[in-house]
């Protein structure tokens, strides 16, 4: 794995804080009720769009019709059992703490060269703090959400498959080098 | 005789010397000039050879659909051919070279070709290179290669980056010129976001090319000042030297912009050109209007410039393109340059007006000037050898008349750049009083302004801009308040008659860049090819980089006259991305060398790199094809010693790049039963079973295992090269075909790192890293059995399953823990010789058992011809069980799986060999089937392969030639059943 952080100019990539991330699908009718009993554990709206909410040290993102990827960042006991305690028979649950590499992209140009590398519009209007995609970076299929500004710079997070951490690394350093 | 550089004037930075070279030749400029500027203002007025005649050409124009003035610039990796000197910013140290011409410039054999004009017609090729045919590879092809082309490529590797980036915007707006500028402004006023595409360094179009005034100052400085503005303007983004060069569907259009072409070389970290994807909710085309030349016998020589171009260099770069001055023009634009000329104080000896008619105040202002006139003339030749000397014209009384000059300024009327309206398909209109082709319908969402729509007035430009720009973004739902306003003289709109006299001499030029004449065209209407599209092909008319830009119209127009047809009846052709030429380079963008494709790696591979792995690409991801360790010679060695050590003891294989798919839910097991061929929803938990799918025609789609670890929980695995496909294939099932089962899928390949266990002695390996994790005897755990525990602290799967043929296992852990797994396998393997093998090693053990993979599942397969017919259920429905009994599918002369053995043990085998019976010819009629895969095989101790042979089945022991005409002649092979290895299956199960 390459050196995980970078700054060039005035972007910065680092290494994302997700510890575990647990891919949840409701059952086939249990959307509601899993919903409510996400709500009542972890105090959390299960976003109907692609969207990401927090409650540190969970948050949630909406990345599927019925599916959401449920993270922590803190330390606490295995998000999976508590997951699956909550949700009992109302969701499918599939651990993907290992699945993705995440990364954090900041600085005034991080939309410039996030740009150059994914195929959506990342202006303030069209995706506000809280804006969750599931797209293409660089061909590769990513997830890419907002969050909260850092100090007056947008600030995204991006989620890539395992496999693919290096490559896309790679050319988000590529992408940052040629911004001015 | 020649250009030169006027003493002031212009909006070059006087202050800023810079020095190039072209032919070896040094000369100076200044910043703010284009190589063709610097050319002319250094007195240099001969370019370039001519494609076909190697005719001596200048510079016609002052943009970008120059024709004649081709160059080379740069050298080495950087060479870069065919560049428009009008358009090519000049830079400190800017190095150029004539083309196509030998052995100079001045000097050019090829001119030849132009004595021998009658000979080299249209269609020249199609006539002359007919027979004998046999001498088309020998003497045609390479004479006709030689001859072809402009310019040459440079064969380095390009040195330059490149990269790709997205745009989005409420308005986009192509082209800075005067109606561009005012729909900006008045779209940014509003808030919107907004993009200004220009392709010049310098926005403002003709504002900078003409003496105009807008708001009482000249238009230059409304340009800057219009330009500084939208500067400012938060949402506005102003892409200079950035031409729009497509327009696709979905309101996405593709624009180049050139970051680096106006530097010696890009500054470190910099890429050269950057191809923008825009998306605009609204468009405004302002892509201005370019002069058509005026067809006259030797119009080409150099000296002869559009008058608009006249005007560029005049007052944009400061330059007279000549001393002494004729003017021809067909309309009243022409007059312009005229009294633009005198203003700079270049002598014009004539004004000559093809027209009778001309209003009189042209007529008053050519007399205040003492300005010769001659209406209802025409130009009829020219003179000088290597440029401009002199012109002959015919007055309107019939006399002819011979005038020095050195620069001849022609104007036949301007065409409205429309070329982007057409890449979607719409086709162009006449406009009778304009006498030009405009817009069809245009683009949803695109709005046509200024030159574009044929609106020629300044003031009409401004208006008509604004007004765009404000319904744009009101039509978006800005609140705009009002256009902005400006204060310019009103002009009478100008005529623009296009007159192109169907008769004259042999060397009137049409398409100056294909050296296509008036008599090319007549002699395609003589001989049938009508059309405007059937012109272009037999007469290259409108071909190359110019894309017919100064030529188009003028041909349709000849063809309209010589076939006794209106022009509007012609038509004319639709113009195509890209608008102008694109470096393959920026279509590339950041994607090239390691970064060619997406790279997947292994969590596995640092450790593999560090056992001394060579790696392969396997579709996106790189995995270890075999390990090179001290004694091996060559892959072959390796190969076998790996083979060899996992037959006998054990071995390790990352097998993580198979797809892996989580299947749960209430319907998995009927949804698993109707997307395989076999029932899966009658395997017992903690068992894994072998499952086929097929493709809805029938065809085997991908092989693979589910593992049920409960009830309502499926792990599938599939091949590594089909893993995404059949991630698609499920969610399409799941989706779209059976919306009501209760069925959720998971891609968790990345989750897991799986290695495969495999060898006689794998059990002990595995049962000293698992300890007390997990009981793996055959008793507690046989063949084909599936579990999940905890091991050291984190979830792992175990699947007894073989690849190998012999006693194996696939452990998975969660991919951060894979390096912590393989040498906990390593240290427990260590008394048992454990080895890791690659995918090479895996491939011979696969083909020992008669394995199918890549080389057997290609897409025309069927079940039975894999020998996996019993694995289609009678018991159910899935996917591809109809189309799978089609007459052709089940026909028992199919080729079937079959293995094959050299007859002499010491042969080789090739896989894409032909199957044909001993003693008949390798014919098509006689091709019995072909070898999929071969190997050798350490185990058996010579070389065995897969193949696929008609009636395979009833055949074994047959004897037959494997025929491979291309590497090693015929084999005799004998046919066997494809397994070689262990066929009763008892090592597995040990």
């Amino acid at each position: 794995m390459m050196e995980p952080h970078a700054a060039i100019a005035e972007i910065h990539i680092e290494a994302g804080e997700i510890r575990q991330v647990v891919r949840a699908m409701a059952r086939r009718g249990e959307e509601a009720e899993f919903a409510r009993r996400v709500r009542d554990t972890f105090a959390l709206e299960l976003p109907s769009k692609p969207e990401r909410v927090c409650r540190e040290p969970v948050a949630v993102v909406g990345i599927a019709p019925g599916a959401w990827l449920v993270m922590d960042s803190g330390f606490s006991s295995s998000l999976m059992d508590r997951l699956k305690a909550a949700a009992g028979t109302t969701a499918s649950l599939c651990d993907l703490s290992d699945a993705y590499v995440f990364r954090r992209v900041a600085g005034e140009k991080a939309r410039t060269a996030l740009a150059k590398l994914v195929p959506i519009d990342l202006h303030g209007w069209q995706f506000p703090v809280g804006s969750a995609a599931s797209t293409l970076a660089a061909h590769v299929s990513v997830l890419l959400w907002r969050l909260a500004d850092a100090g007056s710079d947008p600030c995204f997070e991006i989620g890539v498959p395992r496999s693919y951490a290096g490559y896309i690394y790679e050319a988000l350093a590529h992408a940052a080098t040629t911004t001015r | 005789m020649s250009g030169r550089r006027l003493p002031k004037g212009g909006l070059i930075a006087r202050d800023r010397l810079l020095r190039f070279e072209f032919d070896g030749k040094k000369f100076e400029g200044f910043a703010g000039d284009t190589l063709a500027s610097a050319l002319l203002g250094s007195g240099v007025s001969l370019v370039g050879r001519s494609f076909k005649y190697h005719r001596p050409r200048g510079i016609l124009s002052a943009g970008c659909e120059e024709p004649n003035a081709l160059v080379e610039l740069r050298d080495g990796a950087r060479l870069e051919p065919n560049t428009r000197a009008t358009v090519a910013e000049l830079y400190e140290g800017l190095r150029a070279r004539s083309q196509n011409r030998w052995p100079s410039l001045g000097f050019d054999l090829g001119a030849i070709n132009s004595l021998l004009s009658p000979i080299f017609v249209a269609g020249f090729y199609y006539k002359t290179f007919m027979w004998p045919a046999r001498w088309w590879e020998k003497l045609y092809e390479p004479l006709i290669r030689r001859a072809a082309g402009l310019g040459r490529l440079g064969h380095e590797a390009d040195p330059d980056g490149y990269e790709k980036s997205h745009l989005f915007c409420d308005v986009l707006v192509i082209g800075a010129g005067p109606a561009g500028l005012a729909a900006a402004l008045a779209a940014g006023r509003s808030g919107a976001r907004v993009v200004l595409c220009d392709e010049d360094f310098l926005p403002g179009g003709r504002l900078n090319g003409e003496r105009m005034e807008v708001n009482g100052e000249a238009g230059s400085s409304f340009a800057a000042k219009a330009v500084a503005q939208l500067r400012a303007m938060p949402e506005v983004t102003l892409l200079t030297r950035t031409t729009l060069f497509g327009v696709y569907d979905g309101n996405t259009f593709g624009a180049l912009e050139r970051l680096a072409d106006h530097k010696p070389v890009p500054h470190p970290g910099e890429v050269r050109h950057r191809y923008w994807k825009i998306v605009a909710r609204r468009t405004v085309l302002s892509s201005g209007a370019m002069e058509r030349p005026l067809v006259f016998d030797g119009n080409d020589r150099p000296g002869v410039m559009l008058s608009s171009a006249v005007r560029s260099y005049l007052n944009r770069f400061g330059v007279t393109p000549g001393r002494r001055a004729v003017v021809y023009t067909t309309c009243d634009d022409g007059w312009r340059s005229a009294f633009d000329l005198i203003g700079a104080g270049v002598e014009v000896a004539a004004l000559i007006d093809a027209r009778s008619d001309v209003v009189d105040s042209l007529l008053t202002e050519a007399k205040r000037h003492d300005l010769p006139v001659y209406r209802g003339s025409e130009v009829v030749g020219t003179h000088g050898r290597l440029r401009l000397s002199a012109i002959s014209m015919r007055e309107a009384g019939g006399r002819s008349r011979r005038i020095s000059a050195d620069l001849l300024s022609m104007c036949g009327g301007y065409n409205p750049n429309i070329a982007l309206s057409t890449h979607l398909g719409s086709r162009p209109q006449w406009d009778a009083d304009l006498d030009a082709f405009t817009a069809g319908t245009l683009p949803a969402g695109m709005a046509i302004v200024g030159a574009a729509a044929g609106e020629f007035t300044l003031a009409g430009a401004l208006k008509h801009g604004a007004a765009a720009g404000l319904e744009a973004v009101r039509a978006l739902g800005f609140s705009a308040t009002s256009a902005p306003k400006f204060s310019v003289e009103e002009e009478v709109p100008a005529s623009n008659k296009l007159m192109v006299a169907p008769h004259g001499g042999a060397k009137a030029f049409v398409d100056f860049q294909n050296d296509v004449t008036r008599a090319d065209i007549e002699l395609a209407a003589r001989e049938g090819f009508r059309g405007a599209e059937h012109l272009k092909r037999y007469t290259t008319l409108g071909m190359a980089t110019d894309q017919g830009k100064t030529s188009a119209l003028n041909g349709h127009a000849l063809m309209a006259a010589f076939t006794g047809r209106a022009t509007a009846d012609l038509g004319t052709i639709g113009s195509r991305p890209p608008y102008t030429p694109v470096a393959i380079g920026a279509l590339a963008g950041a994607h090239r060398g390691s970064m060619y494709r997406p790279v997947r790696l292994t969590p596995g591979h640092e450790w593999a790199r560090a056992a001394g792995a060579s790696f392969v690409e396997s579709g996106e991801w790189l995995r270890a094809q075999w390990f090179n360790a001290p004694g091996d010679k060559d892959w072959f060695d390796s190969v076998v010693r790996e083979v060899k050590g996992v037959r006998s003891s054990a071995g390790i294989c990352d097998v993580s790049t198979l797809g892996k798919i989580d299947v749960q839910g209430g319907d998995a097991a009927v949804f698993l039963d109707r997307i395989y061929a076999n029932l899966i929803s009658t395997l017992p938990t903690g068992k894994v079973r072998y499952g086929l799918m097929l493709r809805e025609d029938g065809m085997v789609f991908d092989d693979g295992t589910a593992a049920r670890f409960a009830e309502n929980h499926f792990v599938l695995s599939t091949t590594t090269a089909n893993a995404s496909r059949v991630m698609q294939h499920l969610e399409f099932a799941r989706q779209v075909l059976w919306p009501a089962l209760d069925v959720q899928l998971s891609s968790v390949t990345d989750q897991w790192a799986q290695f495969a266990v495999a060898g006689p002695r794998s059990r002990e390996v595995l049962a000293e890293v698992l300890k007390d994790a997990f009981d793996c005897s055959n008793a507690a755990f046989p063949y084909l059995g599936c579990a999940q525990f905890a091991w050291r602290g984190r979830t792992a799967r175990l699947y007894r399953v073989s690849f190998s043929g012999e006693l194996a296992y696939e452990i998975a852990v969660p991919a951060g823990a894979a390096e912590e797994c393989l040498e906990a396998l390593k240290q427990a393997g260590a008394p048992f010789d454990l080895i890791p093998y690659g995918l090479e090693a895996l491939g011979v053990m696969r083909i020992e058992k008669g394995h199918a993979a890549g080389g057997e599942l290609n897409g025309t397969t069927t079940a039975r011809d894999l020998g996996l017919g019993k694995l289609m259920s009678g018991k159910k429905d899935y996917i591809g069980r109809v189309l799978a009994e089609r007459p052709g599918l089940i026909d028992p002369n199919r080729a079937v799986l079959v293995g094959v053995k050299p007859v002499n043990a010491a042969s080789r085998l090739y896989a894409g060999a032909h199957f044909v019976a001993r003693g008949t010819a390798p014919t098509l009629e006689n091709d019995q089937g072909f070898v999929s895969s071969v190997g050798y095989s350490p185990s058996l101790g010579h070389w065995i392969g897969l193949g696929f042979l008609n009636r395979g089945a009833s055949r074994l022991g047959e004897r037959m030639l494997a025929h491979d005409p291309v590497r090693s002649g015929d084999t005799e092979i004998e046919i066997t059943t494809p397994c070689f290895y262990d066929p009763d299956g008892e090592r597995l199960r040990s």
